[in-house]
């Protein structure tokens, strides 16, 4: 998967590790900002503190 | 993998041989590095919970409370029936001076303590009353309101800001009891040493040991004074936060 990216990017090597590094912090923008608040709520989903 | 003839004059031909398409390798590659990218997903995970969230959501919440008044206003304490009631702001000077969270009723998660930070038992008094004024905050993610609550001392003061009235509550102690041990936010508390049918008391419980939430940790405090809101901030925090 990650390999057939690595190809799949144009140009040499460096535009490629460039390329790498943008596809990886967009990666964890996404992961940050959309996917860990929503998984909070799943993951710890409503509830009432008894007393 | 491969032949390698060499010629007479040295020269070396590699035979390699043709790769054949293997769908299983294949299948196998991209579904391993699939699990360990999910894996790096969970870790990255723990890491947002542990480390980023209590500073991002917590900021949100201290900027929220702070802004708050300029919107809504708080709901008058003798009308506070809704969960999730605004009806409190509350000043700690010891968790930062930077520190506030609003106080909504009730001690639901969505939205009380996830989002706003600090909820109210609801079968627990109201500031000021006779008895005990009881709050919940997180200890750790969702903003970890009671983050530091272990770190209070004695001569430690709650400052709490409601439509009306500053309600100045001074620190008497701390001690860590099971979930099931609910007396400790009765009207006169259990396990709290100095407790006095007719006190006015406000605790701040929360979870312990911080991220393992075996036990809970309970802070007591007694109603040291209080001033009407038109009096302005109580001096001694205005000392403490400055200007803001």
């Amino acid at each position: 998967m990650y390999s057939w990216i690595w190809k799949k990017l144009p140009g040499n090597r460096v535009l490629k590790i460039i390329q790498a590094a943008l596809l990886l912090a967009g990666s964890l923008a996404l992961m940050y900002f959309f996917v860990f608040p929503f998984l909070d709520v799943v993951v710890f989903p409503e509830t009432e503190t008894e007393i | 993998m491969s032949d390698i003839q060499e010629l007479p004059d040295g020269t070396r031909i590699i035979w390699a041989p043709i790769q054949k398409p293997r769908p299983l390798a294949f299948l196998t590659q991209v579904t391993g590095e699939l699990l360990v990218t999910f894996g790096v997903i969970l870790m990255l995970f723990v890491g947002y919970k542990t480390l980023l969230q209590d500073n991002l959501v917590g900021s949100t919440q201290s900027d929220y409370a702070a802004n708050f008044e300029n919107k809504d206003g708080f709901v008058p304490l003798d009308q506070v029936s809704q969960p999730a009631d605004i009806f409190a702001r509350m000043y700690v000077p010891r968790f930062g001076e930077d520190w506030t969270r609003l106080i909504a009723e009730g001690t639901r998660w969505y939205p009380v303590l996830n989002e706003i930070g600090v909820g109210r038992y609801s079968k627990s008094d109201m500031p000021g009353e006779v008895g005990n004024f009881a709050v919940a905050g997180h200890r750790g993610g969702f903003g970890g309101a009671f983050r530091d609550i272990d770190k209070l001392v004695a001569g430690d003061r709650v400052y709490i800001e409601t439509k009306d009235t500053w309600f100045i509550y001074k620190f008497l102690e701390t001690e860590v009891v099971k979930p099931n041990e609910v007396g400790v936010i009765a009207p006169v508390p259990e396990k709290l040493d100095v407790a006095v049918p007719g006190g006015r008391y406000f605790t701040m419980t929360s979870c312990t040991p911080i991220f393992i939430n075996t036990d809970r940790i309970i802070s007591w405090f007694e109603l040291e004074r209080q001033q009407p809101r038109s009096a302005g901030m109580p001096y001694d925090l205005k000392v403490v936060i400055g200007s803001r």
